[in-house]
């Protein structure tokens, strides 16, 4: 009687198993008329899904995706080489989206008519990659700081915030392409000693994630935080009292609005070297930067858009407009391993 | 030599066997050394200048940390279990197992998060002393917390291990120590412990390794060992990484092979068995020892699992969403298959080594296992690429292993070999093998004799490891992420988006909760077999 438990439990596993292979044979191109874009992704956002869905409506094609960390889909991409089925590499940093450049990853695209609203540091000059929402890297304090000598990231190194700055590792690529930003419009000398007088002013050691410096202000540990405007509109809307008391307890500043403007990231992409789907995947770009999907980013997921005249959500307008950092985005991922090497020269843990 | 190598019976159909799974999960391994080849990349230059010192460091100082916390806390509560009979004792006995449900990194937030500003440390305080009470706060994000949270995760790593091995231990040793005047902790120290060290051992070598895979945990506390440097090296350029698993990979295999030796030379039997009479304690000595025993599974399971609850009461839509109805799906179909594979392969290479008693047939099941040694992301390159190196040029077979999950299955079964030997080794070694033998000196073939004689001895073992493999299996991330195929989540990946990615715990809570679940069902389901059996 037990043998047969046993036999049933293998039986139903190995049918189990075989239905999903049909399953999933039938999402890719064999055995369905759909055209189909295969897209590996470093975006988990839900909205993403919501914007694929209506694509593949309005298109009539088919959009599967494999989410997972970009330095592993470029890993992926590498080893699959010319066999790789993927169409379409995004992720939600610069620095990779460079690093599939370098690698040689992408193929040259023509640029989607939606791209004119967009400003041309955004996306990459030789036309493999564009950019389709931006964050802001801000600088919060707390309501009560007096932050009257605060205005740029460069203030961050003055001997009077002393112990009192939150901010995560160096680990994060948004740190990674602050620094990066720092150096383009600086140079490395004066960027490690950025990284420093950073180390020196913070209130510990840095660790646990954005939402974690926010509440280190809220709690009084900590006066300043650099933290990412996506974050603080999650915080803002949260349904845990105390995290939108947090977040409510808390000053944005706009760093170097006088000067070079705040540094920006792109969440964005380019179709893959080897992508026989070139065409569909262009309309999938042009798709993503038209007025009614950009709508979708702003509203739904804080970013911004990068679209130009789309509006941002009314959470995040309440910040105000500011003035962004203009320096070509490539740059910006060109300079991001030099970036993690000063972070290292300089103690940033 | 011949001899020395092939023992006495040469069963060469069942070695040619084992030596051909052996190889098949060994050989991809030496895809990793492909890295070698990139010693001058100016990156690895770096990690080396400036990191590697302070990473080796780290990883030593948590491997120390957590295993010293897993032994406090698996090693007593082991010894109590198996000796003494106290209240509560058999449901304790099954529920501190359990923790092993919970990922480390599930553990690390959890913890953070009770602990943190918005957490239910600082609720519960001011629920009690009103709202105007100036809350206590303890900052848990620290490395010393970090290994006490690995070690409520991990400690029943040491606990099972060193269980099975108190439970075996002759009592009428005990007695005779006891009659000549022996005290209780003399008794511990000096006769139970020495025999319980190869268990205890192969506990702290499990614990070892998943202290250091875990980047998760490690990630979110800033803590930067060496699965953190290899990381770092895949940020700088994912290429650079490559070099630095290779040295990895050079590393942990001397050093596993050098454990093998001391190993097998130190390797004590002891397999007789007497009656499993527990002692009785007064009233008061068992209440405490029942109190103590409590704890650990108290602190591994019942707090993360209360926080866990109460954080998904917020987010009771989620049950019902078809994406998560998929995932737990997804996660149960995808753990079980090679949980299997894994317990016949681990059957095959025991029962060869017992019929075919040469040192190659050890070597052939100890080398199988170094799986368990290697970091998951650097397991699931070195599959790829050792599959991609020999398809054709269209890659067929590799795309098919991908969409059919074989691959993923198959990097599975390379890892968690090493958690099913380790756990069906002990009840191997314990069965007499004087009937099996009786039986093939009767003309009985091996094959018969396995099915009819050695296989339901052990059949309630063989269920308690699917159990664990399953279990760990459910768990791990970085092999998932890297080899999955389009459109799939389980719930490891689902709830390392929802904490890493939108850094909400109560987004990921339905997911954990729900892995947790899954993971003890499977422990209980098939521990109860073994009780019975």
């Amino acid at each position: 009687m037990k043998k047969l438990y046993i036999f049933h439990v293998l039986l139903l596993t190995l049918s189990m198993q075989s239905c999903f292979v049909d399953q999933n044979t039938a999402t890719n191109n064999s055995g369905d008329d759909l055209p189909t874009l295969n897209i590996y992704t470093d975006r988990h956002y839900p909205i993403d899904d919501t914007i694929f869905r209506k694509f593949e409506k309005q298109y009539g094609a088919k959009i599967n995706v494999v989410k997972g960390k970009s330095e592993d889909l470029l890993n992926r991409i590498d080893k699959e080489g010319a066999a790789t089925k993927a169409d379409i590499f995004l992720t939600a940093d610069v620095g990779r989206i460079y690093q599939a450049k370098q690698s040689g990853f992408f193929q040259p695209m023509q640029l989607p008519e939606n791209i004119n609203f967009v400003p041309d540091y955004l996306y990459d000059e030789d036309g493999v990659w564009v950019g389709i929402t931006k964050r802001a890297r801000v600088i919060v304090h707390a309501k009560d700081f007096d932050a009257s000598n605060l205005n740029d990231y460069e203030d961050l190194v003055l001997p009077e915030f002393k112990g009192q700055i939150a901010v995560r590792s160096k680990e994060n690529i948004y740190n990674q392409s602050l620094l990066a930003a720092i150096i383009a419009n600086n140079g490395e000398d004066a960027a490690l000693e950025w990284v420093k007088g950073v180390v020196a002013n913070m209130y510990q050691s840095p660790k646990g994630n954005d939402r974690d410096q926010v509440k280190a202000i809220y709690v009084g540990d900590a006066k300043i935080a650099i933290v990412n405007t996506y974050y603080l509109g999650h915080l803002l809307t949260s349904d845990d009292a105390e995290e939108v008391k947090a977040a409510q307890s808390i000053q944005v500043l706009f760093p170097n609005q006088s000067n070079r403007g705040t540094h920006i990231n792109v969440s964005g992409g380019g179709v893959l070297q080897f992508s026989e789907n070139l065409e569909l995947a262009e309309k999938l770009f042009n798709f993503l930067l038209s007025e009614e999907v950009q709508k979708l980013y702003a509203e739904s997921n804080f970013e911004f858009p990068a679209r130009k005249g789309v509006p941002s959500s009314d959470i995040v307008s309440q910040w105000g407009k500011f003035k962004e950092d203009d320096t070509p985005l490539s740059k910006i991922g060109e300079l991001n391993t030099q970036a993690i090497k000063l972070f290292d020269r300089g103690g940033w843990k | 030599m011949k001899k020395f190598l092939l023992g006495k019976n040469k069963y060469l159909g069942w070695l040619l066997l084992a030596l051909t799974l052996t190889s098949l999960l060994f050989f991809p391994l030496i895809f990793i050394l492909e890295g070698l080849g990139d010693s001058s990349n100016e990156n690895v230059q770096h990690i080396q200048q400036y990191l590697l010192w302070d990473l080796i460091r780290t990883t030593i100082r948590m491997v120390l940390g957590t295993v010293a916390i897993a032994v406090v806390l698996g090693l007593p509560i082991a010894y109590l279990t198996a000796t003494f009979d106290f209240p509560l004792r058999r449901l304790l006995r099954t529920a501190n197992i359990l923790p092993i449900a919970v990922p480390t990194y599930i553990m690390a937030f959890v913890y953070s998060s009770i602990f943190s500003v918005s957490g239910s440390f600082i609720k519960l305080q001011l629920y009690i002393f009103g709202e105007d009470f100036m809350p206590f706060r303890i900052d848990v994000m620290r490395e010393t917390w970090l290994m006490l949270f690995l070690g409520f995760a991990l400690f029943p790593y040491v606990y099972s291990a060193c269980l099975a091995s108190f439970s075996i231990q002759n009592k009428s040793l005990d007695e005779a120590a006891a009659s000549l005047g022996a005290g209780a902790w003399k008794r511990f120290f000096k006769l139970h412990l020495p025999l319980v060290f190869p268990a205890l051992l192969s506990g702290i070598a499990l614990v070892t390794m998943e202290v250091v895979n875990d980047y998760g945990a490690m990630s979110y506390f800033n803590v930067n060992t060496i699965t953190a440097g290899i990381f770092q090296a895949k940020q700088m350029d994912f290429k650079s990484s490559v070099y630095l698993s290779a040295m990895v990979f050079i590393g942990i295999f001397s050093f596993y092979m050098l454990f093998y030796f001391f190993k097998s030379t130190k390797k004590i039997t002891h397999l007789t068995t007497s009656g499993n009479n527990l002692k009785q304690l007064t009233k008061f000595k068992r209440i405490l020892i029942t109190f103590f025993v409590a704890i650990p599974c108290l602190l591994g399971f019942i707090v993360p699992l209360m926080e866990l609850l109460y954080l998904a009461s917020f987010r009771l839509s989620t049950l019902t969403s078809s994406r998560f109805l998929i995932t737990i799906f997804n996660s149960a179909q995808l753990a079980i298959i090679p949980a299997i594979i894994v317990v016949i392969v681990t059957l095959i290479l025991l029962y060869n080594q017992y019929i075919n008693k040469g040192r190659l047939s050890e070597f052939l099941s100890y080398l199988s296992t170094l799986g368990y040694a290697i970091p998951g992301a650097i397991i699931a390159v070195a599959v790829m690429a050792f599959v991609i190196y020999f398809d054709s040029p269209e890659k067929r077979f590799y795309h098919w292993s991908i969409d059919a999950l074989v691959l993923l299955i198959f990097a599975y079964i390379l890892r968690f070999l090493a958690v099913g030997y380790h756990t069906l080794e002990g009840a191997f070694l314990r069965i007499s093998h004087t009937v099996p033998d009786a039986a093939r000196s009767l003309g009985a073939s091996p094959l018969k004799t396995f099915f009819r004689i050695s296989f339901p001895i052990i059949k309630p073992a063989v269920l308690t490891t699917v159990a664990v493999v399953m279990v760990d299996i459910l768990k791990e991330l970085p092999i998932t992420l890297l080899l999955q195929r389009f459109n799939f989540d389980t719930l490891a990946t689902v709830t390392f988006e929802k904490v890493k990615i939108t850094e909400s715990v109560r987004d990921a809570s339905p997911y954990a909760l729900l892995l947790i679940f899954v993971g003890t069902i499977g422990v209980l389901l098939l521990m109860g077999k073994e009780n019975k059996g």
